[in-house]
């Protein structure tokens, strides 16, 4: 869920999401607060009038968190996408961004969530291959400080590395499945 | 079974949900539950080249195949869905409105009947979606589990163990797991006391969502309530969440009741038999008008009075009278005067039918 902007003046985040019916017809309508009351929307009477979803929360929040340059040019190695962009659209590129973002993250999600670790339902997976996910995850955390600090020869022999343990994952996966 | 007359299945709205409402029915529409998964080694939907889309889309059709919940002939390609279809998707909830403007790649994978689907390539690479009629919390959550466990036997699922299901918004991280529950609230809004529960429920954290027509009249009374929070909290106490505060919520509504029926009888009555009226002997209906009608209709269930429809048939006409369904029907569009005939007549023939058996 990116920031959803409201619907008629494109430049408050939308607080009120209705269903309306005009002319018969069911539209949707993301309304910021006040486009919703000029609409004869009152907030007042029957509408959750404060509605800020989560996702809304996230990017503001995530621009007082990384005001900082540096954070914002963090970029993640696997997808190319920058911690700024992620500030913009509020939208993660891939599952390393997680990696890549960590330290940013993890503060955003402690306030959005009131927690930061996972305590759900895990999926199945071979034990091997979870240890070499493992393994990966910290080869990109070394990878993306690597960057940071222009240690390119350092950068180039963990980028190696992990695209040869990419591989062996996928095809460790893919005979799972088969 | 081709789309054709899958869409049109779903249009008449046979083996729906909602024709076996289950517990708190009058008061609860439907229960959802939703999963967001993503593939590991791909990026998100957002940042993925068309390439990508196409093989998670081939990956997820392959692995539907073995899932017995789903029928992967079915698999509809939104861009290749004529309009009307895609508009009838939207109204049943079965895609977002934003999934229906089209894009590369994406597509609904139904279940045998309309209580499971999939979205494949929305916000997340899969959307897997359970959906029952009333309150039906842990039996939406299992229907949605299995269905993402038969996915994730060949599927590899894009996990943390610190954050578990990795998602492309970081507020569904976690569990990954959007539960909502639709309620039907006329005593709290004709008491207006609907905002106080409003405010109440978004201070724990959930978020509330109201149906509205025009001006600032509420048609039909309902409101979804749904968790925002997906870390830190497993399913079942997320669920277990969910389940106490939408139990408070109609009791609540139970309380609001009594009092208006002790305070109004005879209002209240007048209303609900003219409601019945509207529905038996209309010959031109707009959708707001009938999801009012029918709402009140409702109360009356509630209420237990006489020669009310039952909470299916009431079920049936809220969704059927959305303009989509209306016109897919007939497979034609239609300008708002022919709906409205057209409305009618589905609107009569549903309770005859339904309810003189």
């Amino acid at each position: 869920m990116t920031e959803k902007m409201c619907d008629i003046c494109n430049e408050s985040p939308a607080v009120v999401h209705m269903k309306e019916i005009e002319n018969d017809k069911v539209t949707h309508l993301d309304l910021c607060r006040g486009c919703a009351e000029k609409r004869g929307y009152s907030l007042g009477t029957a509408a959750g009038g404060d509605i800020q979803n989560l996702a809304q929360k996230l990017v503001s929040m995530a621009k007082d968190v990384s005001a900082s340059p540096e954070a914002e040019s963090i970029r993640c190695t696997s997808c190319g996408l920058f911690y700024s962009e992620f500030m913009r659209i509020g939208r993660l590129g891939c599952p390393d961004c997680y990696v890549a973002f960590t330290t940013q993250l993890r503060p955003l999600l402690r306030k959005a969530h009131g927690a930061s670790a996972h305590c759900g339902r895990v999926p199945k997976e071979l034990p091997s291959v979870r240890e070499e996910r493992r393994e990966l995850r910290q080869l990109r955390a070394d990878l993306d400080r690597a960057i940071r600090r222009e240690e390119f020869e350092k950068a180039a022999a963990l980028r190696d590395r992990i695209q040869k343990l990419e591989e062996g994952v996928r095809s460790e996966a893919a005979k799972e499945e088969g | 079974m081709s789309e054709e007359p899958r869409m049109a299945a779903l249009a008449r709205g046979e083996g729906g949900w909602f024709i076996s409402p289950g517990p708190d029915a009058e008061l609860v529409l439907s229960t959802r539950v939703r999963l967001a998964r993503n593939l590991y080694g791909i990026r998100f939907p957002n940042r993925a080249s068309e390439r990508d889309l196409s093989r998670v889309l081939d990956d997820v059709v392959a692995s539907a195949s073995t899932a017995p919940e789903l029928v992967p002939d079915d698999v509809l390609r939104i861009a290749e869905l004529a309009s009307l279809d895609r508009d009838v998707l939207v109204e049943r909830h079965l895609i977002s409105s934003e999934f229906a403007e089209g894009g590369a790649c994406r597509a609904f994978i139904p279940g045998r009947n309309d209580s499971v689907g999939v979205m494949v390539n929305e916000e997340d690479h899969l959307r897997v979606q359970g959906i029952r009629g009333g309150l039906q919390l842990y039996e939406s959550w299992e229907e949605a589990t299995a269905l993402e466990n038969a996915l994730g036997a060949s599927l590899d699922f894009a996990f943390d163990e610190q954050l578990g299901f990795l998602t492309a918004c970081p507020s569904n991280v976690g569990t990954a797991m959007r539960v909502s529950v639709m309620m039907h609230l006329p005593c709290l809004v004709i008491s207006q006391e609907i905002r106080k529960v409003i405010d109440s429920v978004l201070q724990i954290g959930l978020s509330v969502r109201g149906f509205y027509g025009e001006g600032s009249d509420v048609v039909g009374n309902f409101f979804q309530i749904s968790n925002q929070i997906t870390l830190g909290k497993s399913e079942e106490e997320l669920l277990e969440m969910m389940e106490q505060v939408v139990r408070e919520v109609l009791r609540f509504e139970g309380r609001a009741r009594e009092w208006l029926w002790s305070a109004a009888r005879s209002k209240i009555e007048d209303k609900v038999f003219r409601a019945l009226g509207t529905l038996t002997h209309c010959r031109m209906i707009s959708t707001a008008e009938a999801v009012a009608a029918a709402s009140i209709l409702r109360l009356g269930v509630t209420l237990e009075l006489a020669n009310m429809p039952t909470i299916d048939t009431l079920n049936k006409i809220v969704i059927l009278c959305q303009p989509a369904h209306v016109q897919r029907i007939v497979d034609r569009r239609m300008d708002s005067a022919e709906r409205k005939v057209a409305r009618a007549d589905m609107i009569r023939e549903t309770i005859e039918t339904n309810d003189q058996q």
